[in-house]
């Protein structure tokens, strides 16, 4: 995973200025690219196949640089970042509008080819036990089943990471359902919540995602909720729809074809469908992989896939 | 987030409390001060009348962070064309990544063995041959741990960060040494970078600076700097009197005086401040990854995103480890005289860093040989899971009677009482204590706290506060009387204490999670364990500084231990106590984001969205009141630790 990264191929060209061993940097024709890896293991995986697909077949040196998802739009402005590989437009309008449609700093590279679907979810024997539970109208009535110490007689609900924009606040209560909704502050705090409760057999109702590894370690159900339709979310405080299915995009630094067109054209075709994500995100949170070889044993296995992506 | 890793008791209490300096000679001041205080009290009362209600009125809002929002979207719009940017932002960045990339490139060159024999040399050099020992050990054992390029990344980084700290604080702690007028406008710039949690500021150093190294590197020296120049001022106002009057009366100029008489006799306050500037700076590791910082911080949060104990608890170690051995090595340095030329200190430095790059250019300098057979990541990950799962039950039920008669009840109570009595209630303590200012500061603060709309997440906060910094003392002083008592605990204690004050919270985030519960229960519990440690130095250093003739004495009295305790040690050791205390309930405010990070929500969630969530008005409105609820607190402590007499009889009758 130990990608060189900048600071790094720096300091060794400085090393070799002064005799010591070290090696070059770029040997393909344009600049190297920086992508960035955001802290899901999804986004690791896109990233790894990318780079080591680019770096093998068309010879350009890739960067990875992890960063949160909020802070990438202006390392894309800045020159920092050249091309983000998977981003979910549903949580960020604000930054679409602002650096794609506003600036033009940033380009639409297209869609990743992955579906992501935000919403409700419980475990499966929440779910058998109580078949009703399968849509939102089984939970009312049964909310106490999800009460904590934290949320007293309420259900508790468990909200996602932070930096996802979430309307479970407003659905919960124009849909008239007695839950209380946790904050849980961090990706890693929520799953090492969900995991407890998941180990104990103990119901648990919270705000997830799929595409995600904890899919393959679990059985989880997604609760339905009054079906998403274009318009439904306004006004705000009258919500009462789920979460629409977010067509996963790819986004970069607008000038990125002036500067490597070969990695433009490459990044344009790169192709990530959710069985392959999935694939690789279980060798790496399940079987103790590292990204970067978890990565190049899916392209060994897979050379039809890539092979399509190469300008 | 600060970590002073061996508690000094500096006269001012330098380090994590945000106020320091010479206090205030109150009963010049009382007259004006008490009159505006009695105003805002009016003030107070007449808005209650006014509002006629029991929480803030929402009308009253004022919507600060969205003028802040604004000033962000022209900064997004305008950064890669306007002057500011372009002329004066861009060439710090360029510089600051300069000093990195060399600072690297020479450790690079260096290699494993160089680093080792340098580091080894200097400690040496400015401490002694043990410190020699144990810096080196720490460094092989990062190495066997597969640490090495990482930590070598972080040094450079802290390095940087320091270096230009000190860079800047020296000079400016200099300035406001022999200028009352220049430190007095500093302080309060001082205490806000050292209580504003860098959460708020972290996507503006982005606007700012970009991502990667460089703002990390800012945002560690906001953090770092404070240290220095305090304690160069404090170092510089200490000299003695008659010392400057002998330098004047030989026709010393200023600038003489500064170089042979106050720059000699404030070295060892420098020194200090080199130390804690350093300790501050370690602090800053994780959260500069959030930022596209690289090296052992992003290792932690790595282990930290993916769930994995094992793999953040690796580099969290190797961080403990840089932190001892910077912190032995500074603390060390100056702590006897030496003899021999002045050259040869610098001579040997010089040569081994000659005789480094030698060494660096063999083959075998680039990889630690056996790198990784210390890795403990799968074992610790082994040992966790079955820990966890036997252990669950109980804790959660722990956690379960914490929240409903601890921290719900105390919620609940502090929002029962009407906004404004609470405001009055505390005011008049704050006068009581401390004296009028305070008291107006108080009706500010939480006028302001109110302003913002964020007077229910202040009550939260305040009561996961109160339980975490009561649990903190409630463990720390007993620990720490015990360990001034007795010797072998002391000693034993000692690396206990070093590990939790330099372990950066992110690697026990998942372990408090799991076995507390999501809520507000981890957050307490990881701001004890955050903030118990200077309590317990402070209260053994206190009970350790009684005379041993006293004690003798009572002792020949017949008195019991009990009664030797209480009649004499904790009398006499009372103020160091109550400094501990004072810094205990700091570092507990400095864990509220942390707080926020596991679902405790409050200030701390909200502070939090100023980076996650891209809003960093609101964010910002959420550090500004944990700003002044620090700077409150501080003063209010702090008062209490006061060795004035009048004030200590004040508060024993309150």
């Amino acid at each position: 995973m130990r990608t060189r990264s900048r600071i790094f191929a720096a300091g060794a060209s400085l090393a070799l200025l002064t005799g010591a061993c070290a090696s070059g940097v770029g040997n393909g024709d344009g600049e190297p690219v920086t992508l960035a890896a955001n802290p899901w293991p999804g986004s690791f995986a896109n990233v790894h196949v990318a780079a080591q697909v680019m770096e093998s077949e068309l010879g350009i040196d890739v960067d990875i640089t992890e960063i949160d998802e909020n802070a990438q739009w202006s390392g894309l402005d800045g020159g920092e970042l050249d091309a983000v590989l998977e981003v979910w437009p549903s949580g960020h309008g604000d930054n679409i509008e602002t650096y794609i449609d506003d600036l033009g700093s940033v380009e639409d590279l297209g869609e990743l080819g992955a579906l992501g679907q935000i919403g409700w979810f419980a475990p499966s024997y929440v779910v058998d036990e109580n078949p009703d539970m399968a849509t939102w109208e089984g939970l009312e009535g049964n909310e106490e089943m999800f009460a904590t110490a934290e949320t007293g007689d309420s259900g508790r609900f468990l909200a996602a990471d932070p930096s996802f924009v979430q309307f479970d606040e407003v659905i919960i209560e124009n849909l008239g359902l007695d839950f209380e909704v946790v904050q849980s502050g961090s990706e890693a705090a929520q799953l090492t919540e969900v995991e407890a409760a998941l180990d104990d057999g103990e119901p648990v109702l919270f705000y997830f995602y799929t595409p995600h590894w904890l899919h393959a370690k679990y059985d989880l159900e997604l609760v339905e909720l009054p079906e998403y339709e274009e318009g439904c979310e306004e006004p705000e405080e009258e919500r009462t729809c789920g979460y629409p299915e977010d067509v996963l995009m790819k986004v970069a630094a607008a000038d990125l074809d002036e500067r490597n067109e070969e990695a433009y054209e490459f990044l344009v075709n790169f192709q990530m469908e959710n069985e392959w994500q999935d694939e690789i995100t279980f060798m790496i949170d399940e079987e103790g992989m590292e990204p970067d070889e978890a990565a190049a044993a899916w392209i060994e296995d897979n050379e039809d896939a890539w092979s399509a992506w190469l300008p | 987030m600060s970590s002073t890793l061996t508690e000094r008791a500096e006269p001012d209490g330098a380090g994590t409390s945000g106020a320091s300096g010479p206090r205030r000679a109150r009963s010049v001041q009382v007259r004006p001060l008490g009159v505006v205080a009695v105003v805002a009290l009016l003030a107070v009362v007449v808005a209650a009348v006014a509002s006629a209600s029991g929480t803030f009125p929402a009308a009253w809002r004022v919507p600060l962070g969205d003028g802040l929002d604004e000033v962000q979207d022209w900064v997004v719009r305008n950064r890669g064309s306007h002057w500011f940017f372009v002329g004066v932002l861009t060439p710090i960045s360029t510089a600051i990544r300069a000093l990195l990339m060399e600072i690297d490139a020479w450790l690079g060159l260096l290699g494993w063995p160089g680093v080792m024999l340098l580091i080894g040399t200097i400690a040496t050099v400015v401490a002694n041959w043990r410190v020699a020992i144990v810096s080196v050990a720490a460094l092989v054992v990062i190495g066997l741990m597969g640490q090495w390029d990482d930590a070598m990344r972080t040094l450079a980084l802290m390095s940087t960060a320091v270096a230009v700290a000190l860079a800047i604080g020296v000079p400016l702690g200099v300035l406001s040494g022999r200028r009352p007028a220049v430190a007095a406008a500093l302080r309060p710039l001082l205490d806000a970078m050292q209580t504003t949690p860098a959460y708020i500021y972290l996507l503006p150093l982005v606007f700012l600076f970009g991502i990667g190294d460089v703002p990390a590197v800012i945002a560690t020296l906001i953090y770092a700097l404070p240290p220095a120049v305090r304690l160069t001022a404090l170092g510089i106002r200490t000299v003695p009197d008659d010392l400057l009057e002998v330098g004047r009366s030989s026709g010393g100029t200023s600038r003489q005086l500064l170089r042979t008489v106050q720059l000699p006799t404030a070295l060892p306050s420098i020194r200090v401040g080199v130390n804690q500037t350093i300790m501050m700076a370690l602090a800053m590791v994780v959260i500069g990854a959030l930022i596209g910082g690289t090296g052992l911080g992003l290792g932690v949060l790595r282990g930290l995103q993916s769930v994995d104990v094992g793999r953040s608890l690796e580099p969290g170690v190797a961080i403990v480890l840089i932190a001892v051995l910077l912190d032995r090595i500074t603390y060390g340095a100056g702590g006897r005289r030496r003899r021999g030329p002045a050259w040869r200190r610098p001579a040997l430095v010089a040569g081994a860093f000659v005789a480094g790059l030698g060494l660096g250019a063999l083959p075998f300098a680039r990889e630690v040989p056996g790198a990784g057979i210390l890795a403990f990541a799968e074992p610790v990950n082994q040992a966790w899971g079955a820990a966890e799962s036997a252990i669950r039950g109980t804790t959660r039920a722990f956690s379960a009677v914490l929240l409903s008669f601890g921290l719900e009840p105390l919620r609940q109570g502090l929002l029962l009482i009407p906004w404004w009595l609470l405001i009055l209630v505390v005011a008049v303590v704050a006068w009581r204590v401390v004296g009028a200012g305070v008291a107006t500061f108080t009706v500010v603060a939480f006028g302001t706290t109110g302003a913002l709309g964020l007077w229910p997440e202040a009550m939260n906060t305040a009561s996961q506060l109160g339980v975490a910094a009561a649990l903190a003392v409630a463990i720390g002083l007993p620990l720490g009387v015990a360990a001034g008592l007795s010797d072998r605990l002391d000693r034993a204690l000692r690396p206990v204490l070093d590990t939790l004050q330099t372990m950066p919270a992110f690697v026990y985030l998942i372990p408090v999670v799991a076995l507390f519960e999501l809520g507000r229960v981890p957050g307490v519990i990881a701001t004890v364990v955050y903030a118990m440690p200077p309590v317990v130095r402070l209260a053994s250093a206190g009970i350790r500084a009684v005379p041993g003739s006293l004690v003798e004495a009572a002792r020949s009295t017949g008195a019991t231990r009990w009664q030797l305790l209480r009649t004499l040690q904790l009398p006499v050791a009372r103020p160091q106590i109550l400094l501990g205390v004072n810094q205990t309930i700091m570092m507990a405010l400095a864990s509220i984001v942390i707080a926020g990070l596991i679902g405790a929500g409050g200030l701390g969630f909200e502070t939090v969205l100023g980076l996650t969530r891209g809003e960093v008005g609101r964010g910002f409105e959420a550090g500004l009141v944990i700003v002044l609820l620090g700077i409150l607190l501080d003063r209010i402590t702090q008062a209490l630790g006061s060795d004035d007499e009048a004030t200590r009889a004040t508060v024993k009758t309150a």
